[in-house]
């Protein structure tokens, strides 16, 4: 077992990317070597925050959620809002999101129509969301 | 375990051989990088002992871009024929029995350059900014071209609604390939509903991908070829142009268009070559559009790795980073009271 499983992770990308495929005389492999690398730092990143990344937005949905009230289909929305991931593997945390964000599409439409105070709440929330899943590259 | 393109050694010469009723041997084999639609390879040949240098580009098991090889393939004919810069076009076979995939061959452009990279080194440096204003004089130059001499109706649909067209096609490839819900796609493909621009009455050649990347240039600060025409289609003469500067292609630079110039002047240069003035209107919603385009592709490529049976890691790379990035694109395009951190105010 490897307990620093981000820092392995991005330890092996730099030795694949810095060491290994520098040395690769075949160009087209050089280069995926390098895209292999840069990959696994992603992951490396992902593994590391990717479930925190997702508790923050599901409580940050939840929030939006509760002012609302006033936007058809309240029900389903309170139940997102009194629900947790079934577990905090990425895949259920990740699905959990996805139920969230599937009602935030349908409350978006609404707001742009019927709530400009909402609709600007939703887009501020869109805005955190993306800026918290962007990749320092 | 064979090299992906140990077919390619064994099967072809015979094969041209016999197409072209000439002794062919194969020199030299290289699968050139970052080929995300197409395997593309770079061949050297003996053709009745003259050596020729040419591209051939192949079906990938999973591509970042689904299109028709064919409808690519009668485009470079027909810009090869109209003078336009592309690669001579020299043969088309889709019989998978061949080369396992359907595959084409072109000229080899020699003496070129396709990184934008390396427009900062030398000798390409002291032709940067010639390159840069050839690029889009070059666009503004293909919307003059009209589509019915250049044969385009022959093998591409003439919409009735350029708009309307593109927006449902890359709408449908997003709700098709998400692989999670999408809020900041839908909530830009419900604004270009709202705003859906009515056509322009002016049709042309759209490359589809005019960007930084997808043309040659060499050291007299020529472009001597545009590539990767795969997406290709009879459109708005808007189109290219608010693709071409995406901020995504200058990214993190906000302030150049493609890396290379101020947006404005990227925009006079096109105007001066197509003798058309940009209608700000239509341009905002072509800007968007654009930006919702990259996304598809993005969430696409996504897909495509997921559920393809290529695990090409460009893929995996172009579905994530490149989603990322276009989202805040989005966002900072639409959001009611935007920043502005990542793209200009829509003009």
């Amino acid at each position: 077992m490897i307990p620093r499983a981000r820092q392995a992770l991005a330890d092996l990308a730099g030795r694949l990317g810095g060491r290994i495929a520098p040395t690769v005389s075949d160009p087209y492999a050089a280069v995926d070597s390098g895209l292999v690398s840069m990959l696994m730092t992603m992951l490396a990143e992902e593994l590391e925050a990717g479930v925190a990344k997702r508790l923050t937005d599901g409580e940050a949905l939840k929030a939006l959620f509760q002012s609302a009230a006033a936007a058809p289909d309240a029900a389903a929305r309170s139940a997102f809002t009194a629900s947790v991931p079934s577990s905090l593997t990425l895949t259920e945390v990740s699905a959990w999101l996805d139920g969230g964000m599937t009602l935030l599409i349908d409350l978006h439409e609404w707001a742009e129509a019927n709530d400009a105070a909402m609709n600007r709440e939703i887009w501020a929330f869109l805005a955190e969301h993306t800026t918290r899943h962007a990749f320092p590259l | 375990m064979p090299a992906p393109h140990d077919d390619i050694a064994t099967r072809l010469p015979s094969y041209l051989s016999d197409r072209w009723s000439a002794a062919v041997v194969l020199e030299h084999v290289e699968q050139i990088p970052g080929g995300a639609s197409r395997e593309t390879y770079r061949l050297k040949l003996s053709v009745d002992g003259e050596s020729r240098g040419i591209i051939l580009r192949r079906d990938p098991p999973s591509s970042l871009i689904d299109t028709e090889r064919s409808l690519e393939y009668r485009t470079y004919e027909a810009a090869f024929r109209a003078g336009i810069p592309v690669p001579e076009p020299l043969l088309l076979e889709e019989d998978p029995a061949v080369l396992e995939r359907p595959f084409s061959l072109m000229a080899e452009v020699t003496g070129c350059e396709s990184a934008i990279a390396n427009l900062a080194l030398e000798p390409f440096a002291a032709v940067r900014d010639t390159i840069a204003r050839r690029k889009w004089t070059l666009l503004g130059e293909l919307t003059r071209h009209d589509t019915k001499d250049l044969g385009l109706p022959t093998f591409m649909t003439t919409p009735a609604h350029p708009a309307r067209h593109e927006l449902d096609y890359w709408a449908g490839v997003i709700r098709a390939d998400a692989l999670s819900p999408q809020p900041v796609a839908e909530a830009a493909i419900r604004w270009l509903e709202r705003h859906l621009p009515e056509p322009s009455g002016r049709l042309c050649l759209v490359h589809g991908d005019y960007r930084s990347g997808n043309f040659l240039y060499n050291a007299a600060g020529e472009i001597p070829a545009l590539l990767d025409w795969e997406m290709a289609h009879i459109g708005d003469p808007l189109e290219d142009l608010a693709w071409s500067l995406d901020p995504l292609w200058g990214w993190p630079d906000q302030h150049l268009a493609g890396g290379l110039l101020p947006r404005a002047e990227a925009i006079a240069l096109w105007e001066a070559a197509s003798g058309l003035t940009v209608d700000r209107a239509a341009f905002r919603w072509w800007q968007v559009f654009a930006s919702l385009k990259g996304l598809a592709i993005w969430i696409s490529s996504s897909e495509d790795f997921a559920n393809g049976t290529t695990k090409e890691p460009i893929l995996a790379i172009a579905g994530w980073l490149m989603t990322d990035r276009q989202n805040r694109i989005l966002v900072d395009r639409l959001r009611p009271d935007s920043p502005h951190e990542h793209t200009e105010p829509l003009l």
